[in-house]
This record gives C-alpha cells, sequence and structure tokens, in this order.
C-alpha cells in the first residue's frame, strides 16, 4: 500500500469535514481494509477488531475538523485506529485469544493436513504478537499489516525514526524466538 | 571480518536503507555466512505475515461503510464552525502588532520631527510638537569645559553625535526592545497554538513505551 494522498481524498476530506456523511462513508470504504488489518493484530481477535475499527472511525468523525488537510489522512486514521485498539484492549483485559475466528484461516493448497497447519502457524503467529509490548507490537503491526513505512510509522506513534527501527527489531527478534520452531520448517 | 550487520537486517529488508550504510550491509552478507542465515529467518517470518488469509473473515468495506453511517453520530455545530473560528482567532495577535506598528510609526515620525526642530530645521513646521528632547549630559559638559577650544567643526561634531545619540536612545533603543517583546509574544502564540493542534490531531492518547 503507497501512502498517496489523490485529489479525491483530499475533496472527500474537505466534504466530510463539511459534515457530508456520505463522502466520510466512501473515506471508510476505501481505508477499512487496513486499519481492519492493523487493529485485527493489535487485538488478536476478530469481534473485538471489528467494534476497535468502528470506534475508530467514529472518534476520526468526531475529530475530524481537527485533521490538518496538508498531512497524511491515513496516518491521522490509523493513530486513532492504534489508540482505538489498544483502549479496547484495557477495557476488556482478560485475553481474547481463544477465538476459534482467528484459527479458521483456509489455506489455498487442499486437503484437511495443509488447513491444520496454516491454522496452528496462524494461531502460533498471533499468539505470538500478543504477548509483544504494547509498543513494540504497535511498530510491528503497523509495518508488517498496514505497510507503513519508518517514517510514516514515526509520524503515526510520534516516535523518532531511531526508535521505530529498535523496535521492530526487538519485534522480530522476540517473535523469532517464539517462533523458532514454525519458522524453520 | 567487518562487524556483523544484524541490527540493519531488518531496515534492510524493509527496503529503508540507502547509500552508505545500504552498500556496507550488501557487501557483508557476501562475505558473511551468519548474517545471511539471521537474514533468511527474518524473511521466512515476513513470509508468516504475508500468508495472513484474515480478510476474507471480516466484514466487507462495503457492508461496514454503510453501517457506519447509521452510526456516526450527529456532529456538534461547533466542530463544523471550528476551522472559521480558529482562523478569527489569528487576526487577534495581528490586530496587536498592526496596532503596535501604527503607534511605533507614529512616534518615531514624530520624534524625528522633534529631533529636526531641536536641530533648527523645520521650526515653523514643528512647532505644534512639544518640547522633551535638549541635549545630553556629555554634550553640556564637553561644551562648558572645552567649548572654546573645540572650534566651529568641533562643535558641528559633537552636535552631531549629540543629536544621533538622543535620536538613538530616545527612539531606537525602545523600538529594539518592544520588537523583543512582539517576539517573544508571537513565539509564544505559535507555541501554544503548535501544541494545542498537536493535542487535536488525535483523539486519543499517543502511543509511548
Amino acid at each position: 500500500m503507497v501512502a498517496t494522498i489523490t485529489t479525491g481524498e483530499t475533496e472527500l476530506v474537505s466534504r466530510a469535514q463539511h459534515g457530508n456523511r456520505g463522502a466520510f462513508s466512501e473515506l471508510a470504504r476505501q481505508h477499512y481494509p487496513g486499519v481492519i488489518r492493523v487493529v485485527h493484530r493489535m487485538c488478536g481477535d476478530i469481534q473485538l477488531a471489528e467494534d476497535a475499527t468502528q470506534e475508530a472511525f467514529i472518534r476520526a468523525w468526531i475529530n475530524l475538523a481537527s485533521f490538518q488537510p496538508q498531512t497524511s489522512f491515513r496516518n491521522w486514521l490509523y493513530r486513532i485506529a492504534v489508540n482505538a485498539a489498544l483502549d479496547m484492549l484495557r477495557r476488556k483485559p482478560e485475553s481474547s485469544f481463544d477465538d476459534e475466528d482467528a484459527l479458521m484461516v483456509t489455506d489455498q493448497a487442499p486437503g484437511p493436513e495443509a488447513t491444520v497447519i496454516n491454522k496452528e502457524r496462524n494461531a502460533l503467529l498471533q499468539k505470538a504478537i500478543q504477548s509483544l509490548p504494547e509498543a513494540a507490537r504497535s511498530v510491528l503491526v503497523l509495518r508488517e499489516y498496514g505497510e507503513l513505512s519508518y517514517q510514516e510509522i514515526s509520524s503515526v506513534l510520534d516516535i523518532p525514526i531511531g526508535t521505530v527501527m529498535s523496535r521492530l527489531n526487538y519485534a522480530r527478534n522476540r517473535l523469532r524466538e517464539l517462533l523458532k520452531v514454525v519458522t524453520s520448517q | 571480518m567487518a562487524e556483523h550487520v544484524k541490527d540493519w537486517l531488518g531496515a534492510y529488508l524493509d527496503g529503508e536503507l540507502q547509500g552508505t550504510r545500504l552498500r556496507a550491509v550488501e557487501t557483508h552478507l557476501q562475505s558473511c555466512e551468519a548474517c545471511r542465515n539471521e537474514l533468511q529467518d527474518l524473511r521466512r517470518l515476513a513470509e508468516m505475515f504475508h500468508e495472513d488469509k484474515s480478510n476474507d473473515l471480516f466484514t466487507p468495506a462495503e457492508r461496514f461503510a454503510a453501517n457506519l453511517a447509521l452510526r456516526l453520530p450527529r456532529l456538534p455545530e461547533r466542530s463544523r464552525s471550528r476551522r472559521t473560528g480558529s482562523s478569527a482567532w489569528w487576526l487577534v495577535p495581528i490586530g496587536v502588532t498592526a496596532a503596535w506598528v501604527f503607534l511605533q510609526t507614529l512616534l518615531l515620525v514624530s520624534g524625528t520631527v522633534s529631533t529636526l526642530e531641536q536641530a533648527g530645521f523645520l521650526k515653523s513646521i514643528a512647532a505644534w510638537l512639544p518640547e522633551g528632547i535638549r541635549h545630553t549630559e556629555i554634550y553640556s559638559t564637553t561644551l562648558s569645559v572645552f567649548g572654546n577650544q573645540l572650534g566651529q567643526a568641533g562643535q558641528e561634531m559633537l552636535s552631531a553625535f549629540d543629536r544621533a545619540y538622543l535620536f538613538s536612545t530616545s527612539f531606537l533603543a525602545p523600538i529594539f526592545w518592544q520588537a523583543v517583546i512582539v517576539l517573544l509574544y508571537w513565539a509564544g502564540m505559535l507555541t501554544w497554538f503548535l501544541r494545542r493542534n498537536r493535542q487535536r490531531v488525535a483523539s486519543g492518547k499517543i502511543v509511548r513505551s
């Protein structure tokens, strides 16, 4: 995903800032796939992620007047989404990784064995991501699932690029330790 | 062998390295098996991320957007008018500065005319201006002690120095300090505005470790 601010988006944002719900819905439709991917990996639970995503878009709508049109709408939205996901997790502190939906991922390859292996890998990955500290998890998820550049992550989380890099290194090294068996397969 | 580049391998894999750092990592990888293995591990981990097929499980974007549109709360009127209000707010410091510039210009012109009048020019024209400025103490003392020895040229030089000194101390110095105050005022307003703006960028808190 490339962070481009198209003329269409600028116009949609402008119209939404003047209270146009249709324009905001169109913005939500465009950004929803990226946001839900990030929020899902932050929360580790599909239902929780959908609730957090909806809350993020509602927060964005309410605070849209404060958005500066010369900045990236996507980065602004991701910042709100990450915060909404963390708030949602704090409101529901118990581990949410008992969600069977996360294990219902099917592999392209046919056959029950491949499906089971893929489910297990996905489950382990999600569990490993959930075990990371919030700060490292936010950076990792924005990079791997939001596909943001280091500069964009730095802007979204308001941290220096060096910190982005060190947190990513930490997160990846930790995941490699946790998933040693899986990644070596 | 050169120092390992393990700390840079993630950024290398993400395409975030450039220039000499990128070349250094590439060169090192050619000769270091440990770092190549590390890179391979990171590639396998990246593949796991990209194998994610969760997208199929989420509510489709169209349905999500349609549901969202029904749940969006009505925006308070102030939210929509805040942009207009914020631009009007900027007129306050601009107005204060403009008033200051006007007042200073008036005082400067008045003072210049007054000084010229003191120096013997514009006698009739500046008759309405107040008499505020006479001579400096240096001028009076020098003239009383060395008055006869200075000669006409010396007295004229002393008089010119006296007028220049009076002008600078009476008008330029206060203007300088007032300009400093205005700049500090603007810097304070700018800092306040940036902080306020920053707080409004996100509705929630900033994620920090």
